[in-house]
């Protein structure tokens, strides 16, 4: 136990000298700003949020506008990229122990209090255990034996298979179960959606019966005696009404066009609201409760 | 019939639609039935495109970006499948690149392993496996392999230097790159048109699952997408062209009778609509 | 296109469109405060609050799958408007989430929602549940609540992908009244099939302008319209050119068909 303990907190090829030092020496800056941020005076909080805030999103804008080398395609913030998105990646990091913190005081009042549905939190809490013990000993110490082979019963079980066992075996099959899920709420909907209520509902479910055809092959077979090219070599225009062109022509002129409208409402939006956060212009919701 | 009869045709208890589409499902999986392939169009360019890599720029790379998990292996692994049998009978070389976790494990030891034994594909000779890379990654490494991809990816799955691998010799920058191909459930495309594609070149091709598809015929339309294959019907139609019949076309099969199963029960449900408003009309009257 | 070198004409657009609704803002929060229209679906939230309220069920938000960024903050910030209606009624909250961030920020909004709304004893620490980071693990969490709290109405906000149905059809089968609004076009027709009004496109970002009557908000909204005008204003003129070029008579003469190949190549997609 202790050697994995060890062998977990080694440091790694690429982390080179002085690695529990600057570890240290990280925590400490950032047990500092949330000090600083702390002792500032309720007004200037909010400033100095601002104040970091557009600083992380110009780098990007920065580096975007920057004129560059034409040769490497680069101006001189483009190096610092992984430095950035590293950055990103460390805020997540102390986010999955929130995470992990949250679900387990839940699960255990859960269980401790009886509610409804505590079984569901006592399931949850063993796999839980399982799943960190196996996976840190798979990723140490793959090889060591769990379950001992017991002559005639079951064969021995190490680490990597138990760790298997509920990884693939568990996670990635219930994973596939809930995705195939939507093949029946899909049928379904589908049933319950497509009435003839009025005009639209009836073109709506003309259309979703033409697409459907278009793209199966009992569907296409049914149109497949047009010929796309008549006899003399040329193009047959006929061909336009077979059944997956009548489909794609719905999929490229009617339904494309829509997306594209929706497509630019959306991105639009999407640069606004960027824009109102990254200048600390939004207002209403939490954006203006006093820090 | 009576208003009450012609009403049970609208309102079919959903548990009985769910067991009939079990067995609509499953039959064809078990007995796989054949019918004819008819490759939709955005499939026969994805093929087409691969096929003009190999007729043109056979020394280029193609680079296999999966974001897929096993969560939706009924579709993408289908199609990562077909995809990468296509690049190894045309003895393409080409690099996995992976932005999910699971996901560079499973294409690596379930797919790429077993067919390049059966095509007799060498590890760092014909193909390589650039490792998996973290979401918060993915905008410095699109943009980092437009000007240096071996500066970008470094080192492949194991932690060897990409440089040393024969397969990555005179690989520097996109210009060498053949194709991209994205496989993917997710929202994926626009990163990688946005910070790597450039005029459309390499041609980028996009397998996605088949609820995402309609929103990327918009990319189809304007020609930043050389080709897509939708869902497993694409991978079915992929099949069909390669001539390898595997899981694909077996699930095409089953899916052709889901989509007549949908159909059946769309025109019973209007009929019950139909004629409960018909009867209830005439007895308002 | 990663460098806005590449193509200054697009990087240029980007910047007026920036100008553009940055302006409309800071005019409206100098007093300009613009009209926008009504939308449906969310006059619908105080009805579906109601109704749960009267049913003695609780109502539940989601706020999609993605992190904390952009269009969760907006899911978030509709939220908390559904939020103070939910403590005006004096009923229970829950909002599942996927990722653990954006849990401690749902966690403020809703607390500051009920102590808004006079209700701060409404909230209860379980009311906001992190459930996993798995995509699939999470929709069956979410199911499993739907079914066993018998949730009588549902909010479905933010960015949702092949789950959406999952959450929409399970909604459907208890009987709650659903309002849903997503940023991924494809998830629509599942939300238009399952759940009672859907807010379609960037209604979801002019939700919480509605909602609050701000002006930044409607400002911004504004400034969108303005840009959408722009944007149709650059469609119609490649439209023109295009159409102009496959005149033989304009697109021989060297006085016109320079400058219309210029804003025709201009326009093309690079």
């Amino acid at each position: 136990m202790l050697h994995t303990l060890q062998h977990f907190f080694a440091p790694m090829p690429g982390h080179g000298a002085w690695y529990f030092e600057k570890l240290a020496l990280g925590l400490l800056f950032m047990f500092a700003i949330l000090g600083a941020l702390q002792l500032a005076p309720r007004r200037a909080r909010k400033g100095i949020i601002a104040f970091f805030t557009f600083l992380g999103g110009a780098y990007y804008a920065a580096e975007f506008f920057w004129p560059t080398n034409s040769a490497t395609n680069q101006n001189f913030l483009t190096p610092y990229q992984d430095t950035v998105a590293g950055l990103a990646s460390v805020v997540g990091s102390f986010a999955i122990g929130l995470g992990v913190i949250s679900l387990l005081q839940n699960h255990t009042r859960q269980l401790a209090r009886r509610r409804p549905g505590w079984g569901y939190s006592a399931i949850f809490l063993v796999f839980f255990l399982a799943m960190t013990v196996f996976g840190l000993m798979n990723a140490y110490s793959a090889k060591s034996t769990v379950i001992p082979a017991v002559p005639g019963f079951w064969a021995r079980q190490d680490a990597h298979g138990l760790f298997q066992f509920l990884f693939v075996g568990g996670l990635t099959n219930l994973g596939s179960a809930t995705f195939a899920m939507i093949a029946f709420y899909i049928a379904s909907a589908a049933y319950r959606a497509f009435r003839i209520r009025s005009l639209e509902a009836t073109l709506l479910m003309i259309a979703a019966l033409i697409i459907m055809f278009g793209s199966v092959s009992f569907g296409t077979w049914l149109t497949h005696g047009i010929h796309p090219v008549l006899a003399d070599g040329s193009e047959n225009p006929w061909a336009n009404l077979r059944i997956e062109n009548i489909a794609q022509w719905l999929m490229l002129q009617v339904n494309t066009p829509a997306q594209r409208g929706i497509l630019f409402g959306l991105t639009l939006g999407l640069l606004a609201t960027s824009l109102r956060y990254w200048l600390s212009l939004e207002r209403g919701a939490y954006f203006e409760k006093e820090l | 019939m009576n208003t009450n009869q012609w009403n049970r045709l609208q309102t079919i208890d959903r548990r009985v639609i769910y067991a009939i589409l079990l067995v609509v499902i499953l039959i064809p999986l078990f007995f796989p039935i054949t019918l004819p392939t008819f490759p939709s169009k955005q499939s026969r360019n994805f093929y087409d495109t691969i096929e003009k890599i190999a007729k043109d720029s056979p020394d280029k790379i193609v680079i296999v970006d999966g974001w897929w998990s096993p969560s939706t292996r009924g579709e993408n692994q289908w199609q990562a499948q077909a995809i990468i049998t296509h690049l190894m009978m045309r003895h393409l070389h080409f690099a996995i690149l992976s932005f999910d976790t699971q996901n560079n494990t499973v294409t690596q030891s379930q797919i790429v392993e077993p067919l390049a034994k059966k095509y007799g594909y060498v590890y760092g000779k014909d193909y390589v496996n650039w490792g998996f890379r973290p979401l918060a990654a993915f905008v410095p490494v699109a943009k980092g392999l437009v000007i240096d991809i071996p500066g970008t990816i470094k080192k492949d799955y194991k932690g060897t230097p990409i440089t040393q691998f024969p397969v990555m010799k005179g690989i520097k920058t996109r210009s060498d790159v053949g194709a991209l191909i994205e496989i993917t459930p997710s929202a994926s495309a626009e990163g990688w048109l946005g910070m790597f594609e450039k005029n459309n070149s390499p041609p980028f091709l996009f397998a996605p699952t088949a609820v995402m598809a309609p929103t990327y015929y918009p990319y189809l339309d304007t020609g930043q997408m050389a080709g897509m294959l939708t869902g497993i019907k694409g991978a079915g139609d992929y099949e069909g062209l390669l001539g390898t019949h595997s899981f694909g076309s077996r699930a095409a099969g089953a899916l052709s009778l889901v989509y007549a199963l949908i159909i059946a029960l769309i025109v019973l449900g209007n009929i019950g609509y139909y004629a409960t408003r018909a009867a209830s009309r005439k007895e308002d009257r | 296109m990663q460098h806005a070198s590449e193509n200054w004409w697009v990087s240029g657009l980007v910047i007026l469109l920036s100008l553009i609704i940055v302006g409309k803002v800071l005019l409206a929060q100098r007093g300009r405060v613009p009209f926008i229209r009504r939308i449906s679906g969310l006059n619908a939230i105080d009805e579906a609050v109601g109704r749960a309220t009267e049913m003695g069920r609780p109502v539940m938000m989601v706020p999609g799958i993605s992190g904390l960024d952009v269009v969760t903050l907006q899911a978030l910030s509709i939220f908390s408007y559904i939020a103070r209606a939910v403590a005006r009624f004096g009923n229970k909250s829950i909002i599942p989430t996927i990722d653990p961030i954006v849990t401690g920020v749902a966690e403020e909004t809703l607390q500051d929602a009920y102590a808004d709304a006079g209700r701060p004893e409404l909230y209860d620490s379980g009311d906001v549940r992190y459930l996993t980071g798995q995509q699939f693990a999470f929709a069956s969490g979410v199911a499993g609540i739907i079914v066993r709290e018998k949730v009588a109405a549902s909010f479905l906000f933010g960015a949702f992908f092949a789950e959406s149905l999952i959450f929409a059809e399970v909604g459907q089968q208890v009987g709650a009244i659903q309002v849903a609004g997503t940023t991924e076009t494809n998830q629509i027709p599942f939300f238009i099939a399952a759940c009672d009004y859907v807010i379609i496109g960037d209604e979801f970002y002019a939700a919480s302008a509605y909602l609050s009557r701000d002006p930044t908000l409607l400002g911004s909204i504004v400034g969108q319209d303005y840009c959408k005008l722009l944007l149709l204003a650059i469609i119609f003129l490649g439209l023109i050119g295009v159409s102009l070029l496959n005149v033989p008579f304009l697109a021989h003469s060297s006085l016109f068909s320079h400058p219309l190949h210029w804003v025709v190549d201009l326009l093309k997609v690079k």
